[in-house]
């Protein structure tokens, strides 16, 4: 049983190290934006509506 | 004994995992919605771009009006009470002349937005909810399938307004940019203004111009870009977050209100109704036209 509630706690620290790395890789990425061609074309698509766009509020059935 | 503790034990882990999995799954959708809703306003900071807005609510509300009818009308159909279903009906009518009152200049604009949205999401659920106890399953299905066909005037011609909002929208931002890149060429920006240019050439050239600056120059634009998105991004959230009370006050009395058919009525911000009564008589279009 002991071996047991070792290996849950083990299995939790190592969910929450993951979560822990992958928010601080996702920060660096984004601390990280360069002055490229491909990313000054994603800041302009950010400042246009695209003529597809909708807004959903549900179906009715 | 050990064996039957164990098995216990793990038993016990499944079942308190599986709560955390169903918030989770209802979190992230909220999460969802609520980050669509976010991008959607980054880009009312212009009188147009709230304009747009505006206009699409409208359209998806009147839409889900429309299918609304046809709902009741099959509902009626099959000779069940639908006085619930044409009560949420009327409160989507009624919505839907707040957002065409509503000034898309005004300093509230965006908060109501956000707010109006809500309601119209929860009145739809509501609609959704309503109505599936009233039709069963294969009626449901193949009313749904026609809704999708449904083809109206009245929507078209919404569609186009929109259209031209968002080429005059669209153009106002490209302007803009054309400006923080030190790009000159009148004759693009009026031919995209007009229609008669795509976003893809427009694209094209911010690239080519993109690549003929120096280093320095590429990083002050970017930065300058970047920065300006930022900010929007910082102000949407903030409305997000000024309007998250009310808009759970929203849910929770359309909520109750078919539950116990007691009523509802969304005070806005200063819990005196008057908000609403002063966009009324403001109204969007004439405002800006």
């Amino acid at each position: 049983m002991k071996a047991l509630i070792i290996a849950f706690l083990l299995v939790s620290a190592l969910f929450l190290g993951c979560a822990q790395t992958q928010e601080s890789s996702n920060q660096e990425a984004e601390n990280s934006v360069q002055a490229t061609e491909e990313n000054l074309i994603a800041e302009v698509d950010k400042t246009i509506i695209s003529d597809s766009e909708e807004i959903e509020l549900g179906e009715m059935i | 004994m050990k064996k039957a503790i164990s098995l216990l034990l793990m038993l016990l882990m499944i079942v308190s995992i599986i709560p955390f999995a169903f918030a989770e799954e209802i979190d992230t959708a909220e999460a969802d919605s609520e980050e669509e809703t976010q991008n959607q306003i980054a880009l009312m900071g212009t009188g147009t771009g709230a304009e747009v807005r505006l206009l699409q609510l409208e359209k998806a509300i009147t839409e889900n009006i429309i299918r609304g009818q046809e709902v009741i009308a099959e509902v009626e159909s099959k000779g069940n009470d639908t006085s619930i279903l044409e009560d949420l009906i009327s409160d989507m009518e009624d919505l839907k002349s707040r957002v065409q009152a509503l000034d898309a200049e005004s300093e509230e604009a965006v908060d109501e937005f956000v707010a109006l949205k809500a309601e119209a999401i929860e009145l739809s659920k509501q609609f959704r909810d309503e109505a599936k106890t009233l039709l069963d399953k294969s009626d449901a299905d193949a009313l749904r399938t026609r809704l999708k066909e449904m083809n109206r005037s009245e929507i078209t011609q919404l569609n186009n307004q929109i259209r031209n909002r968002i080429r005059e929208y669209n153009a106002e931002q490209v302007k803009n940019l054309f400006g923080i890149l030190g790009i000159e060429n009148e004759e693009l920006l009026a031919n995209f203004s007009n229609g008669n240019s795509t976003l893809k050439e427009v694209r094209d050239v911010i690239k080519t111009e993109f690549k003929s600056m120096t280093q320095e120059e590429k990083k002050s634009a970017f930065s300058e870009l970047k920065e300006a998105g930022v900010k929007k991004v910082i102000t949407a959230k903030a409305v997000m977050e000024k309007v998250r009370e009310r808009v759970q006050n929203i849910r929770e009395k359309i909520s109750n209100y078919r539950t116990n058919q007691t009523g509802y009525e969304d005070s806005g911000n200063d819990g005196s109704g008057q908000e609403n009564e002063e966009n009324s008589s403001n109204g969007r279009r004439g405002g800006n036209q």
